[in-house]
């Protein structure tokens, strides 16, 4: 039967079988392209993170014995477990089975649960998550969530156009049900043909995608060939991706091309026959009650609106996909468009504005203490000094970070600080006896320098507090607000020592403002700010400083590129016979960065252009298909007598229902859903709002409307085109 | 060939239960022993480390690169054999193993059996109700025939019980035949009563009288008895079915001129002509001797009802599905009371000669019948009745 | 001999106020080789009868009974078998597989059974109907005569029990209509063909042995004419 019926079928309907194996291509090619760039940006970030934190899943900072390190590496499922310096890296065969195998581990070495540091943002990406954990970070889930609703409206576009070009067809398997063809027939046959239209373009759109991918990839190393910092992407393939594309646009297909077997399967063979949509019963209802939306529209619109109410009402399930692969494309438009400005808000936020000001060019040291700047009695020659002789050198700061704590008492708090609760409600612990403080250690001159800032004498005995705390309870983490730390009293600081012991240090004085300097500071430490001279006498006890020292170097106002470029040089010129140095400078750093950002908003804008292909796509099909149904039903409202203006209003109303509905509904989920994002960064709605992708979402809109009004239009050229009676009067056409 | 391809079938099948048997056998069993492995390495591991803890960390080494390890050279074994064990002491002391493999094999050799058995069963079943069927019906009783599955059985059912109902129709035919039979033979009867009262009568009438009065009479009603006998005879062959055509090929031409020529004397008698014109010849599939007997019989009855110096006319036209004749007069055409009836039997219409006996028209249609043709009469717009004869091609 | 018997048949449409009884309690039974015609005024439930005769559609109520199976109990898949096998069905407007050649499409209930037509038998129904040139070409390149003849080829090809048709003629010409009522005649005869024939023309169904008359969804008259 599928050989006789569906060979000279297909050869004389080519125009369905070409329009099925182009649905099918671009979806397979389309979910293929989706899934494989998905994969490779999955890679992508594993690898970056690979690279840029290293590819441990767990460390231990603790100090392990050989026994031990062997017991770690006997466990079933670590693949490796190295030693660097005091921690242990250990790495999982199956990054998703971390959570559970370390928990086995700390068990059974009686590890101390706060020694064990869990690698988070890579594990992440494995979706491994801490079990208990109440907030699991979403991302990655985010992702895979609009993938999968990316690949749904996919399978819509194929669904579609088998529907398209089923139903005509649901009269001619009524036929053959009439004269003696079981379901089961007609299922394999269906079936068969589904399989050999679709089997090469299926196979043909993975391996396009795929190509797609590997381009994709290409242009975007060629585009950000220059991008310091960033490694090259590399074209990956698995096998999974193949099964998931292929297995989705396979299943899709066999399941799409049951349309009219199920059709059938709810009808007497007569009724297929006679080309009857859902059975009589189904038909007569619609007569019956008539829905609030119909009767409004012939209200507003005449008897126009109400047959397109009506129309619209009677053919809600033919409907349906299209409503749901429309809400779906816009939905997933405008919840991406959304999350990317929030995400890109955020980004420049915590980083780039704040601190554009702050620094020209940066320099690095490696390993090399600040006194090494600075040799005791050789000040001249040092080379903080000579860095400040350098011409365009405005100003210049060299330091050195140390992680150090001090004792606390509840009392030394500020009032402002007290009537919060004080130290230990605001930072959130339980003993606040000991507390962190970060010390910046800077050249004498410069803490003079400071100290003439501040107002504080001018004095190399003592350090100067940075005496603000933000006030967490009352603002966001955005939005800062800070509150003084301590009581201005003048009384010395208790620093603690490597082996336990203390030390006193005097206070010079009390500053609200920090020098002008690239850092951020933590949020729950006193900082301080010390002498070098001071720090001299210190160092020896103190435990928690930096290898590295920092120079920041202000260039002249309005510095442009090339000067700045000028001093980098000059200073790594100076410093590079001595020492190890990385430099950056603020312009070329912007500019890279504004590269990189619009790189990536050239990638994301092809995303979302990407989604809205295959959302419009998807409206076209549907929409040209619905006209193509209803070619009858047109010819009888002409053979009563509505005049073609009539029937261009009628399309007209039906188009406006068909692409607004959807646009409402996919507003009322993504306004509220984005609104819900916006509260959980934490960020105001006004700044959202400024940046918010309102044109590209109208413009989506717009097209939305446009594909509809496209397709009314070339379906009611058509269908006014054509000849109406024919439809009338022959029911054998087909 | 076929029952080749069936045996292979069958082969083929069994083949597939019994892999499936045991791949399921297989996965079990790999299952179970990789549970049994995992148990023992624990139970000896245990055992070593409570008695050394450090060869705990050597044995978990071990292990460990055990399970990393890609190729099989080293088994392994001879270490054990050098103690005189033997693989199979590890392999559970109930036998539980061999009891496994061979349920699973019980269960694959059993469920090919109740396979092979149950398609046993269903054939013989199958065979069952027909024999009951054709029983039933052989007997003369209706039989009912369901179906139950979409088999080569259910296809020799249908065509069991449509070869069925093709004898049992023919059977029917019989009797109804027998049945017309009887009737015709009444009306007969009823036919040869009038010329025979008649002639009855007169000889009644001509011994009481002495005189022969009544002979032209008598001899008028003896040609119409042997005319009837004729006819009758005639009917009586082609009701027994005895009507032995013998179909060649005629050409429609040469048989209306045939007839034509044949009907010269009443031509001539009544001042009526035929025209027979030349049209494109078309050939008949018929038997020549009755078909002509037919058409002169439609000839004949527009002749009849033709009025002197009128014309009967004739032509023919061929198409894919028939050979369409017509023959038409220019007389006053069939009464309305007539036209339903005018292939019956003995009906005498309104306008009906005085010897017609009825029987022309219908012998005609029984000829043209038993031939794949209709014959149509009908009034002629212009005026006169017109015989169609549509004869179609041969479908037996 | 019974071939057919119809009990209780009754057929509703709709429900609530659209409820439409269109047949009303049919109690029929068909003899083998009858030509029975079916005539009532549209909407007097013929059509439904014969399609529920035919098994395309299902009565709501009642049982059909053929060879002692009920038809109206069977399966979908059943119920294709028995259309496939024991009748042939004709409509009016032809319903032919547009993208099937002619040959096709008479020979499609027997390629449903993965059956090849008796070469001969199909022959001569193919002669009989006048469509020996016709075989490769498409049903829409045929007119509507044609086309029909083509539709009583494929409801002959399974030598069923019992021809159904719906108006056969009705979207046909008159000089079409009197070929098609001719071969149905000839098959009748020929064959002893069991036809049952829906017609709304009054001198059509005169030409059957037997008249049924519907009106209302019941039997109102039924005669046998020869």
């Amino acid at each position: 039967m599928w050989k006789t019926y569906s060979i000279s079928y297909l050869r004389q309907n080519r125009t369905a079988g070409i329009s099925i194996m182009a649905a099918a291509l671009g979806a397979a090619f389309f979910l293929s392209l989706l899934c494989s760039l998905f994969y490779n940006f999955w890679v992508y970030d594993v690898e970056s993170i690979r690279q840029d934190e290293g590819s441990w899943h767990v460390r231990v900072e603790a100090s392990l014995d050989r026994e031990e390190l062997e017991l770690i590496r006997d466990f079933a499922g670590v693949e490796s477990a190295e030693v660097s310096g005091e921690v242990t890296e250990i790495c999982f065969e199956d990054a998703r089975e971390t959570y559970r195998q370390m928990a086995l581990i700390w068990e059974k070495l009686e590890l101390d649960p706060e020694e064990v540091f869990y690698h988070e943002t890579l594990l992440s990406r494995y979706l491994a998550a801490a079990p208990g954990d109440p907030s699991p970070p979403l991302l990655l889930p985010f992702f895979i969530v609009v993938l999968a609703v990316l690949c749904v409206s996919l399978a819509l576009v194929i669904r579609t156009a088998f529907e398209i070009s089923m139903q005509a067809r649901v009269r001619q398997f009524g036929i053959f049900s009439s004269i003696g063809a079981s379901p089961g027939q007609i299922r394999r046959c269906l079936l068969q043909e589904a399989a050999a239209l679709c089997a090469l373009p299926v196979l043909g759109g993975m391996v396009l995608g795929g190509a797609g991918c590997a381009g994709v990839l290409a242009a975007v190393n060629r585009f950000a060939a220059d991008v310091p910092g960033r490694h090259r992407a590399i074209f990956h393939y698995h096998p999974a991706v193949f099964a998931v594309s292929f297995g989705a646009a396979a299943l899709t297909v066999l399941v799409a091309s049951q349309i009219p077997a199920g059709r059938l399967a709810r009808q007497t063979p007569l009724e297929a026959v006679r080309g009857q949509a859902d059975g009589m019963t189904g038909r007569r209802r619609r007569w019956k009650k008539k829905g609030l939306g119909c009767t409004l529209l012939g209200l507003l619109l005449g008897i126009e609106g109400e047959l397109a109410g009506n129309a619209l009402r009677t053919q809600k399930k033919a409907l349906r996909i299209s409503r749901i692969s429309l809400t779906l494309s816009f939905l997933g438009f405008t919840s991406m468009l959304s999350f990317f400005t929030l995400s890109g808000i955020s980004t420049r936020y915590t980083y780039f504005d704040r601190y554009q000001d702050a620094w020209d060019v940066m320099v690095t040291v490696r390993d090399t203490e600040l006194e090494a700047l600075e040799p005791e009695g050789a000040t001249e020659t040092g080379a903080a000094f000579q860095i400040k002789e350098i011409p365009g050198v405005r100003d210049s700061i060299c330091y050195q970070k140390a992680e150090e704590s001090i004792a606390w008492d509840e009392s030394r708090a500020s009032k402002e600080l007290r009537a919060l609760g004080g130290y230990s409600t605001l930072a959130d612990v339980e003993d606040a006896s000991r507390i962190p403080s970060q010390v910046l250690v800077m050249d004498d001159e410069c803490f003079l320098d400071y100290c003439r800032q501040t107002g504080a004498p001018e004095e190399l005995t003592g350090t100067i507090l940075l005496n603000r705390i933000w006030d967490s309870t009352g603002s966001s983490f955005r939005q800062r607000e800070y509150i003084p730390f301590v009581e201005q009293d003048g009384a010395p600081l208790t620093l603690y020592t490597e082996d336990g012991k203390t030390v006193q240090v005097p206070v010079l004085s009390y500053a609200e403002e920090a020098p002008l300097l690239r850092e951020e500071y933590e949020d729950y430490a006193l900082v301080q700010f010390m002498p070098l001279s001071l720090w001299k006498t210190l160092a020896d006890r103190m435990d928690g400083v930096e290898n590295d020292t920092y120079i920041r170097i202000l260039g002249p106002e309005e510095a442009d590129l090339e000067t700045l470029d000028e001093i980098e040089r000059e200073v790594e010129g100076l410093l590079e016979s001595s020492f190890r140095v990385e430099s950056e400078n603020r312009i070329e750093e912007r500019l890279t960065n504004d590269q990189m950002l619009l790189g990536a908003r050239l990638i994301l804008g092809a995303l979302c252009v990407l989604l809205g292909g295959i959302g419009l796509a998807g409206i076209f099909t549907n929409t040209f298909g619905f006209l193509r149904q209803r070619q009858r039903e047109f010819a009888r409202y002409l053979s009563v007598g509505m005049d073609p203006a009539g029937m261009k209003k009628l399309f007209c109303i039906e188009a406006a229902v068909i692409a607004g509905r959807p646009i409402l509904l996919g507003l009322l989920v993504t306004v509220p859903a984005t609104a819900l994002m916006v509260s959980a960064s934490q960020m105001e709605a006004d700044v959202f709002l400024a940046e918010a992708p309102f044109l590209p979402v109208a413009v989506y809109g717009l097209f939305i409307m446009l594909a509809v009004a496209l397709a009314y239009w070339l379906g009611a050229r058509r269908l006014l085109g054509s000849d109406l009676s024919e439809p009338l009067k022959d029911d054998t056409l087909s | 060939m076929k029952k080749k391809r069936r045996k292979a079938v069958y082969i083929f099948s069994a083949l597939a239960a019994l892999l499936a048997a045991a791949a399921v056998t297989a996965a079990l069993l790999g299952g179970w022993f990789a549970q049994r492995q995992f148990e023992l390495l624990g139970r000896v591991f245990r055992t070593v480390e409570e008695q050394s803890p450090r060869a705990g960390q050597a044995l978990l080494d071990a292990l460990k690169e055990e399970k990393e390890r890609e190729t099989d050279e080293d088994s392994g074994a001879e270490y054990l054999q050098a103690y005189g064990y033997r693989a199979r002491d590890f392999l559970g002391t109930d036998g539980r193993v061999y009891g496994a493999a061979g349920a699973g094999f019980l269960a694959a050799v059993l469920l090919f059996l109740f396979a092979f058995l149950g398609m046993r069963r269903r054939q013989e079943r199958q065979i069952q109700g027909l024999l009951a069927y054709l029983e039933k019906e052989g007997t003369g009783q209706q039989g009912s025939l369901t179906e139950e599955r979409e088999d080569a059985f259910s296809l020799l059912r249908d065509e069991i019980a449509k070869t069925v109902a093709a004898l049992e129709q023919t059977r029917d035919r019989a009797r109804r035949d027998r049945d017309s039979f009887a009737a015709s033979l009444a009306d007969m009867a009823h036919q040869m009563k009038t010329p025979v009262t008649a002639i009855s009568l007169a000889a009644q009438r001509m011994r009481e009288r002495g005189t022969l009065e009544g002979l032209p009479a008598v001899e008028r009603q003896t040609a119409r008895l042997v005319h009837l006998e004729e006819t009758l005879l005639l009917m009586s062959r082609m009701d027994a079915g005895a009507l032995s055509l013998h179909r060649e090929e005629t050409d429609v031409y040469s048989l209306l001129e045939l007839s034509a020529e044949n009907l010269e004397d009443i031509c001539r008698q009544r001042q009526v002509r035929i025209r027979v014109p030349l049209l494109p010849a078309a050939a008949l599939q018929v038997d020549r001797e009755w078909t002509l007997e037919a058409v002169m019989n439609l000839m004949k009855n527009c002749l009849e009802h033709s009025t002197a110096g009128g014309e009967v006319s004739c032509d023919w036209e061929e198409n894919p599905l028939y050979i369409r004749i017509r023959i038409w007069d220019q007389g006053e055409g069939f009464s309305e009371k007539d036209l339903p009836h005018l292939f019956e039997r003995f009906y005498r219409g309104e306008r009906a000669g005085r010897d017609s006996t009825g029987l022309g028209l219908f012998l005609a249609r029984e000829i043209l019948e038993a031939q794949d043709g209709v014959l149509e009469a009908y009034n002629r717009p212009g005026g006169g009745a017109c015989f169609e004869i549509r004869m179609y091609r041969y479908c037996h | 001999m019974e071939l057919l018997r119809c009990t209780g048949v009754k057929k509703v449409y709709g429900e609530g106020e659209n409820r439409v009884e269109a047949l009303r309690g049919i109690d029929l039974t068909l003899e083998r080789g009858e030509l029975v015609s079916v005539t009532g005024a549209s909407g007097s439930g013929k059509s439904t009868l014969l399609h529920i005769l035919g098994s395309v559609d299902r009565p709501t109520e009642g049982a059909v009974l053929v060879g002692g199976t009920d038809i109206s109990r069977l399966d979908p898949r059943q119920a294709a078998l028995y259309r496939r096998r024991r009748v042939g069905l004709i409509y009016q407007f032809y319903n032919l597989i547009p993208s099937l050649t002619v040959e096709k499409n008479m020979q499609m209930p027997l390629l449903l059974d993965r059956r090849k037509p008796d070469p001969d038998y199909f022959r001569r129904i193919v002669e009989s109907l006048g469509l020996e040139e016709k075989l490769q070409a498409l049903p829409s390149q045929l007119s509507g005569g044609q086309q029909q003849r083509v539709a009583v080829g494929r409801a002959l090809m399974s030598r069923p029990l019992l021809l159904l048709a719906d108006e056969p003629t009705g979207n046909l010409d008159r000089r079409n209509a009197r070929e098609l009522m001719d071969l149905l005649h000839l098959f009748h005869r020929n064959f002893r063909q069991t036809i049952l024939l829906v017609t709304h023309d009054e001198r059509l169904a005169l030409e059957a042995e037997r008249i049924i008359t519907l009106e209302d969804g019941r039997i109102v008259s039924d005669r046998k004419v020869r």
